[in-house]
């Protein structure tokens, strides 16, 4: 297999490139220094269609595939991890369940809203055992209510709508509107500081049992969201990789030290060669499983295992990357260390590698 | 071979270490985000001696040797990684060369201020353009009467904000390169002289570091440490000594992520147990608590060799930094991977322990120079 | 109203390494980026805006080999109606009049009410094909225009000169502007419109249809080489803080400050 892009893709893949590097850019080291969600950065996005990017055209979506979205979340990364992360998780954790699991009039509702700028957020868990929860369902005058708190909501800062996966009575996922018995808190992160992942407390907050249809299997639709989301967060994992490896081949031809260029010295060489070879490695995972679910084939193991590897790779490149720079890479005037943090966050988000590999391994000995 | 600390070892490690875990650990944190110097802290550090420790009695100091100063400096840094190299900074790169190299009357001027805290120490070599290339450096400095004029910057150098007394390195004859390199024991309120950027860094936050400026200071001739064109060697020299630190920084590092990893994995619970009970953590902190403990045993045995007076022991103490470095970061890497989701929130600190290790790849000689020391040793 | 805009795909070579290849005469463009030219980008911009202003129907047109068909694509993406693209491979080593040549002979044959080009191409900065086109073509033309307005029949096109001052033509339709930078702000193409350029049919022509020995060159490329290093110019390298302070030493050591 290898990756060869449609004219469709390689169009998408250049102008996205494009729009990243002129306007993301700019900002990505001040929304990280703030821990500022970008809000105008994300309505622009979505005026270009990049928050509909998996939802069809007939509800005012892109109508793209895995793989255009996988070149969108690289390409944004490469700037800004944060932007990255928002995006795959308004595409990968809101937009793909609901076109999935909701209902019509769900799906008629919300789908054209978050196409069309409304951002989505999801309250991810930290368990895969979806029985150990920290929200509660409970019933209040006759509808449905939840209480408690998720630690880590993405999207969360500014969403109107919220789905929160909870195994409850065959359903697994619920939409959550806004109002005031939601309250959310900003968290000081070591990386994607800018990318709104906030902590949400649910106070008796009603839930819309309308939403989603019943699942027969709740665990199975649990281990294909998060093997769908693991594409995305491996697209992005890859942009990071890239954009290390571009700063480190950068920074290395241009100080000099002994007299040279610091590319001279093989050492720094090593590092540079071990880093583009994990980075090719994860590209072709992170295609090979966008090109899986395109073709309705089964994507899972694929899928984590392109986080895995393309994580790694990230956080490898990072140190790598920062370790080329020297003393500057350790100060915030270059953008490798953000790159590193990010990397090191994006890896353990949602779920750690020892976690990912469990579950790897499970599906190697079925 | 006895594997045993001495008695004074022994004590220093058990005071330095509830001191730590009393005074240091609670205001880790808060450091880290407000950047602020951590005075208060420091000022008791220096009423228990830990701001000389290799310094000989009579000039205000401990009077201890090298392991001890590796056991007090892993202590310290497993609470908190910026006081440690705080501390660390003060002991191997000030006093330890005005011990070393100074006439007794520098050392009577010099030694009981940065002892006592009434003045902290700062380290000068590194340049914007000459990191690795210490060779390289573009300061300069000539003799005109009484006084050395010095011209040029120094930069990331901790401590700088807050100090008092600094060991500066210009070249007093550039053709001769690296022969023509002398030192110079700075005072913060020499004319001339002052603080540049205060740099914003990705960990050891509260450092105070800063750029040094200067524009024909005028240093009076007295302060030229050693002679003219020793700089280089006694760069070499005491960088030597405090590798043995830095290691004992990285091994303390990586305790304390060892030591909330082991904490976090007895708390946590998923699918009805606790974590530490699955096989993957276990395996991880296995690796992680070995590579501490052959990382701490390496830098023991580096400040072994300098209690021995071992003339040239670079190969030793460049192991014992480049390896504690290592595994440092690759614990504190461990540490975020066992802490999953919850090893990036401020929350625990982790995070910020991960930070804090990459640090010790980079300054004092990044890893890249301590495997060319050790390579050129073995090939001699 | 009919619009047609010229763009070109060049080499970005602003940050990266630019090597002289063997022959000479070009450079090593096998690492390099490529996009549609700066000042094409804010002219086909332009052009988009007309058309939305006045509606009708706008045409790209590009002399260059297969890959600029990307650029078209974007073109068609952004908001234009056709596409065409002159095969640049059967027209032998090309330069500013060639180009003009190429273009009069395809755009004779349409409807044109405002032809835009951009004011100069960042690879070989000859400034020539819209000036020349519009002289080709027979038709009025206004260059480094920075303000188009449209009122009836005549247009009124500013140029912005030194010192600030503004030059205002006034000329009638059919007429040529090359664009300079900053006159709007180019828009980015939107993934739909994306998925539906990819789809559109690009129209080639080449030399069946133009006659190759029609288009003729007065000039010819001797060589490409990189100036030779002089001995009075320091280049300074390093953070901003070190060039500065690096700089404040240069201007005292020459007894300035």
């Amino acid at each position: 297999m290898s990756i060869v892009f449609s004219n469709e893709q390689k169009l998408i893949h250049q102008e996205i490139r494009r729009f990243a590097s002129a306007e993301l850019n700019p900002i990505a080291g001040e929304i990280d220094k703030e821990a500022v969600f970008p809000g105008p950065i994300m309505k622009r996005l979505s005026d270009l269609g990049f928050l509909g990017i998996l939802i069809p055209e007939e509800f005012s979506g892109a109508g793209l595939d895995a793989v255009s979205l996988c070149i969108i979340l690289s390409q944004l990364a490469r700037e800004s991890a944060s932007v990255g992360v928002a995006v795959a998780a308004h595409s990968c954790l809101v937009t793909y369940p609901i076109l999935r699991y909701g209902t019509s009039e769900c799906k008629r509702a919300q789908l054209p809203r978050l196409a069309g700028g409304e951002i989505g957020a999801f309250g991810s868990q930290i368990d895969l055992d979806a029985q150990c929860s920290d929200l509660q369902i409970l019933k209040k005058n006759g509808s449905n209510v939840v209480d408690g708190s998720r630690m880590f909501v993405f999207n969360g800062e500014t969403a109107q709508n919220f789905i929160v996966p909870i195994a409850h009575e065959g359903h697994l996922f619920h939409l959550i509107q806004r109002d005031s018995t939601v309250l959310t808190e900003p968290q000081y992160l070591l990386g994607l500081r800018a990318a709104g992942i906030v902590k949400a407390r649910f106070k008796n907050t009603v839930l819309d049992g309308t939403a989603f249809s019943e699942l027969p299997n709740t665990a199975n639709a649990l281990r294909d969201l998060y093997a769908f989301a693991d594409i995305g967060f491996s697209a992005v994992a890859l942009g990071i990789a890239e954009a290390c490896f571009d700063a480190a081949i950068a920074y290395s031809k241009e100080r000099k030290q002994f007299k040279k260029a610091i590319c001279e010295f093989p050492m720094v060489r090593e590092m540079l060669v071990d880093m583009k070879g994990n980075i090719e490695a994860a590209r072709l995972l992170v295609f090979e499983s966008a090109q899986l679910y395109d073709r309705n084939d089964d994507f899972i193991l694929a899928a984590h295992i392109a986080r895995l590897h393309a994580c790694a790779a990230s956080v490898e490149a990072g140190t790598a990357s920062v370790q080329i720079h020297g003393g500057y890479g350790y100060t915030k005037d270059y953008p490798v260390e953000r790159y590193l943090r990010d990397a090191k966050s994006l890896q353990v988000l949602m779920r750690a590698p020892y976690e990912t590999k469990a579950v790897i391994a499970k599906e190697l000995l079925v | 071979m006895d594997f045993e600390f001495t008695k004074d070892q022994k004590m220093l490690q058990e005071e330095v270490r509830k001191f730590a875990d009393a005074h240091i650990a609670p205001d880790a944190a808060e450091i880290d985000q407000s950047r602020d110097f951590p005075w208060k802290n420091i000022k008791k550090t220096a009423e228990m001696g830990l701001l000389g420790i290799i310094v000989p009695e009579k000039y205000g100091g401990s009077g201890f040797d090298y392991i001890s100063l590796a056991i007090a400096i892993e202590e310290l840094s497993r609470c908190c990684a910026s006081t440690g190299v705080i501390v660390a900074v003060n002991n191997s790169l000030v006093t330890y060369p005005i011990v070393a190299f100074g006439t007794e009357e520098q050392k009577q001027k010099y030694l009981p201020a940065l002892c006592s805290g009434e003045k902290l120490g700062a380290f000068g070599l590194t340049e914007p353009n000459a990191g690795s290339d210490v060779a390289g450096m573009e300061t300069t400095a000539r003799l005109e009467g009484d006084h050395y004029i010095i011209n040029g910057t120094k930069r990331f150098i901790t401590n700088a904000g807050e100090a008092g007394t600094f060991i500066v390195f210009a070249s007093t004859d550039r053709n001769l390169k690296h022969k023509g390199i002398s030192t110079f024991i700075v005072e913060r309120d020499t004319p001339g002289f002052s603080l540049g950027k205060h740099e914003d860094l990705m960990g050891v936050r509260a450092t105070a570091n800063c750029e040094l400026i200067f524009e024909d200071a005028k240093i009076p001739k007295e302060n030229l440490l050693g002679k003219e064109g020793q700089g280089f060697m006694i760069a070499m020299n005491v960088l030597d000594v405090s590798r043995i630190d830095i290691g004992a920084q990285a091994v303390g590092i990586a305790q304390s992520a060892l030591d909330e990893s082991v904490k976090y994995a007895k708390e946590r619970k998923a699918f009805g147990q606790p974590i530490g009970n699955f096989e993957m953590i276990q395996n991880m902190l296995a690796e992680m608590a070995t590579q501490i403990c052959a990382a701490r045993f390496l830098v023991y045995y580096a400040g072994h060799c300098k209690n021995k007076g071992m003339p040239r022991f670079s190969r030793e103490s460049a192991m014992s930094k480049y390896y504690g470095a290592t595994i440092a970061v690759d614990v504190a890497r461990k540490g975020v991977q066992i802490h999953g989701g919850y090893g990036y929130t401020k929350d625990y600190p982790i995070e910020r322990i991960y930070r804090d290790a990459k640090i010790l790849e980079l300054y004092e000689g990044t890893s890249e120079i301590q495997k060319i020391v050790i390579a050129r040793d073995l090939l001699k | 109203m009919d619009i047609i805009a010229c763009i070109k795909r060049v080499p970005q070579t602003a940050e990266a390494d630019v090597k002289i290849d063997s022959s000479g005469k070009d450079i090593v463009k096998d690492r390099l980026q490529f996009d549609m030219n700066e000042s094409d980008t804010y002219a086909l911009e332009e052009a988009i805006l007309l058309k939305e202003k006045f509606s009708g129907s706008l045409t790209v047109i590009s002399v260059g080999t297969f890959d600029a068909e990307d650029t078209l694509r974007i073109a068609l993406a952004k908001g234009a109606d056709n596409a065409i693209r002159i095969k640049a491979e059967d027209f032998g080593e090309l330069d500013g009049y060639k180009t003009a040549q190429l273009l009069k002979a395809v755009i004779k044959d349409l409807k044109h009410d405002a032809i835009f080009t951009g004011c100069i191409a960042t690879d070989d900065y000859y400034s020539q094909v819209g000036v020349t086109l519009a002289e080709l073509l027979g038709m009025p033309h206004a260059s480094l225009v920075t303000k188009i307005e449209i009122d009836g029949n005549t247009v009124h096109a500013y140029r912005e000169l030194e010192g600030g001052l503004l030059e205002h033509l006034a000329m009638s339709l059919p007429a040529l502007f090359t664009i300079q930078t900053g006159i709007n702000e180019p828009r980015y193409a939107s993934l739909i419109a994306i998925r539906r350029a990819a789809k559109k049919e690009i129209k080639v022509i080449g030399k069946e249809e133009i006659n190759a020995e029609d288009i003729v060159s007065f000039s010819s490329l001797e060589k490409l080489f990189t100036p030779p290093v002089g001995e009075r110019a320091e280049i300074l390298s390093g953070t901003l803080d070190e060039i500065g302070t690096r700089v404040q030493g240069i201007v005292k050591e020459k007894g300035l400050l």
